[in-house]
């Protein structure tokens, strides 16, 4: 074994998630694991299903098939072994020494050890290890003392979500049975697999269990395996020694690059080390690299930090609390007085609760009835209208339709001659984008700049409009960046297109 | 004490060169501080053993509370629908959102859900994982689960995935090193976060190993630190971990 190949981290995992680390083996290479299954049980299968149509005890095939399973989990143990400490899984070879594995974990088929409550993690000892009698006993014992109860849980849960997808498997296939393939009920089907003396019906059953177990025995061996390798891993600090040994290679490289460095190296630390001796003198409080923080460094400090106030805030807060205990209620002795009072208790509760359902229906009602404005207009309408929103977000802030005049035109012309030209157009620009939006549902990026609206606007309105637009905005921009003030002829030209395009005639 | 915490949180999450390549059980977060941190997630085993003692509780409270109910005669009956209903649809989203992510059967087994960014699960994901429940459930005894949990990546049932959540292990937290236990001895050679956490660990977990294996790991070190034996190679984890005296 040798652990600096490992192909997964190794470290101190508790106990479940050591059990899912063996089950991540198992499906990182799932596909070396699953041939060697199918290579190992379809064989082991097609006995069990002779064993059924040829000879006259079909309903022991299960039996026999249930207890040959231990000789499936040898080859997957070796698949995930193998390729943790960085082998090659090579899925021929496994499955030729499936015999070989078979004879080693002879323990968990002629033995009553077959009914091992924590087989997945005995296993490994006896196959991969390799150890057997006493010697093997004595490892159990070491072993069994940290993992068993988590062993024997894998194996509870284990047969709980076998028996889960068996069954799951079974409803899977009965709900997906054409009504005309019944027999009689919607269970005829399960009593002609379990009641009948087909033989069939056994060969049935029997790939049933198997198709279950495909499901979940490479999942039983990883749990197991996750387990044995976390309790080595523990008892012998595999993560420590890789550390360790990188360390020490590490180092060993570094020395031969140093040696050649040597000459010049010398020099350099002589002047260096004499640098930081000066240093260390230098500021005697601190113990630095050559020493080490004493508790008495510290204590004042800590002390200090402790008395500061975020660490000391006192809260005072007042309640009420009763001066005398309640006194507790006396127990009713006669038991049918009881059981009327607790049968009224239940009547009045009864009369809350149904008041309580009438209650709330009547708050249903009045609640559609007071958002009608709501929903009312799609009823009439009888095809949705086009949400018109009231305002519109640009970069330079948002639009409402409150602050908007009624005539835009007039209220323009009127800044214009003032001499507000600035916002003459800046009324104009956000108006027109305004109305693009609510009219022609022109859908803008949240925080539209001019450019951005531009390049909405020419996307999704008709050419009148966002030529009339691009106009509007190269007059803002313009003025509001370049400090160019358009003619008077070009704003009244634009203003007198405006109603055209957005004012109200126009919707 | 607060320099165990500090070489503790040098050595937290600081991934080697080739941890990335390798398996682990762990889902991995990068804090916008450069933290990563490492959530154990939690698969088949663990949760299924959970939910059935999840399974058991609702049955004892589904059965003790209607025989209870019986009392109040027509309304008990109404009651004790009532019950079954908060049982089956309110029982793991409530205990999920007030308990941190834990029923009663996940807290036995040490796991509780969270975010995929490891936040606390919150009303809509516990919600959404919590009614896709009766999809993972089909066709019957949780069999799109248990195939939804083996084949991805993060042992996510069709819930988690849509929720959006995982189920992970509580991380213990390590009590730090014993203080006092060795006088403390410094190391002159330099040396990275992980391999100081590998010597306080050495020194942490030397006891419960056989001597000979404590002796053999010790000697490992002679190239980096010269001729050490165990006892002084605790004597430098003192010194690591700052708990000297």
């Amino acid at each position: 074994m040798n652990l600096d190949k490992v192909t997964a981290v190794l470290r101190p995992r508790s106990p479940w998630e050591a059990a899912d680390f063996g089950v991540r083996l198992v499906r990182r290479d799932a596909a070396a694991v699953y041939q060697v299954w199918f290579a190992t049980s379809l064989p082991l299968l097609l006995f069990a299903l002779l064993w059924i149509y040829a000879t006259p005890w079909p309903g022991f095939a299960i039996l026999i098939y249930w207890w040959l399973e231990p000789v499936l989990d040898g080859p997957i143990l070796d698949v995930i072994a193998r390729r943790l400490f960085g082998g090659d899984a090579d899925v021929g070879k496994t499955v030729r020494r499936a015999p070989g594995f078979a004879w080693r974990n002879r323990l968990f088929l002629l033995t009553p050890k077959r009914l091992h409550f924590a087989r997945s993690v005995a296993m490994p000892i006896t196959q991969l290890e390799q150890l057997g009698g006493a010697t093997r006993r004595q490892r159990s014992k070491v072993l069994n003392a940290h993992v068993l109860n988590h062993g024997m849980g894998v194996t509870v849960a284990y047969h709980h979500l076998w028996s889960a997808a068996y069954i799951g498997i079974i409803l899977g296939f009965l709900a997906f049975i054409p009504p005309e393939y019944r027999l009689e009920g919607p269970l005829d089907w399960l009593e002609y697999l379990y009641e009948s003396e087909s033989r069939h019906a056994e060969a049935a059953n029997l790939l049933l269990f198997y198709l279950a177990q495909s499901l979940l025995q490479p999942w039983f061996v990883g749990a197991g395996f996750g387990l044995y390798i976390n309790c080595r891993t523990r008892l012998e600090a595999w993560d420590i020694e890789l550390v360790f040994r990188r360390m020490a290679t590490k180092r060993a490289a570094a020395a031969t690059t140093a040696a050649a460095l040597l000459a010049v190296g010398l020099a350099v630390s002589i002047g260096g080390s004499q640098a930081y001796a000066q240093d260390d003198s230098a500021s005697g409080s601190d113990p630095g690299f050559s020493g080490f923080w004493t508790s008495d460094d510290i204590t004042d400090e800590l002390d200090a930090v402790f008395e500061t106030e975020a660490l000391n805030t006192m809260e005072t807060r007042e309640t009420w609390v009763r001066k005398n205990p309640a006194t507790e209620r006396e127990a009713s002795g006669d038991d049918s007085a009881f059981r009327d009072t607790m049968r009224s208790i239940g009547d009045l509760f009864a009369l809350i609760v149904e008041f309580g359902v009438w209650i709330l229906a009547a708050l249903v009602v009045l609640l559609v009835f007071l958002t009608r404005h709501y929903w009312l207009p799609y009823l009439l309408a009888g095809s949705p209208v086009r949400q018109r929103s009231a305002r519109v977000m640009l970069a330079s802030g948002e639009v409402r339709a409150e602050e908007l005049p009624d005539d835009i035109p007039a209220s323009v012309r009127a800044l214009w001659q003032r001499g507000d030209r600035r916002a003459a157009l800046s009324l104009l620009y956000r108006a027109s984008v305004f109305e693009l939006v609510r009219r022609y549902g022109v859908r803008l990026p949240v925080s539209a700049t001019e450019g951005g609206c531009l390049a909405a606007v020419a996307a999704q309105a008709e050419a009148a409009q966002s030529g009339l637009f691009r106009r509007i905005v190269e007059a803002w921009v313009m003025l509001a960046y370049g400090a160019r003030v358009p003619s008077t002829e070009e704003v009244e030209s634009l203003l007198n297109a405006w109603p055209e395009h957005y004012g109200e005639a126009s919707s | 004490m607060s320099l165990v915490l500090r070489s503790r949180l040098l050595t937290l999450g600081i991934p080697t060169a080739q941890s990335r390549l390798l398996l682990d059980t762990t889902h991995d977060i990068a804090t916008p501080e450069g933290v990563e941190l490492k959530l154990p997630v939690a698969g088949l085993a663990a949760r299924s053993l959970a939910w059935l003692i999840d399974a058991m509780i609702k049955l004892i409270v589904a059965s003790f509370g209607s025989t209870a109910f019986l009392v109040f005669g027509g309304a008990g009956v109404g009651l004790m629908l009532l019950l079954a209903f908060t049982l089956l649809w309110l029982y793991n989203v409530l205990f999920e959102v007030f308990l941190n992510g834990a029923t009663p059967g996940k807290k036995a087994l040490g796991v509780r859900v969270v975010n995929l960014n490891g936040t606390p699960v919150g009303w809509s994901g516990s919600t959404i994982r919590n009614l896709l429940r009766f999809i993972d459930l089909l066709p019957g005894t949780y069999l799109l689960g248990l195939l939804s949990v083996s084949l991805s990546a993060r042992f996510q049932r069709l819930g988690d995935l849509a929720a959006g959540t995982i189920v992970v292990y509580d991380t213990a937290v390590v009590p730090p090193m014993r203080a006092g236990a060795d006088k403390p001895l410094p190391i002159t050679v330099p040396l990275s976060a992980v391999e100081q956490q590998a010597i306080v660990s050495y020194a942490e977990r030397a006891p419960r190993m056989n001597d000979e294996r404590v002796a053999e790991l010790a000697s490992l070190l002679e190239p980096v630190l010269g001729q050490v034996d165990s006892d002084t190679l605790k004597r430098h984890a003192s010194w690591i971990a700052g708990s000297g005296q």
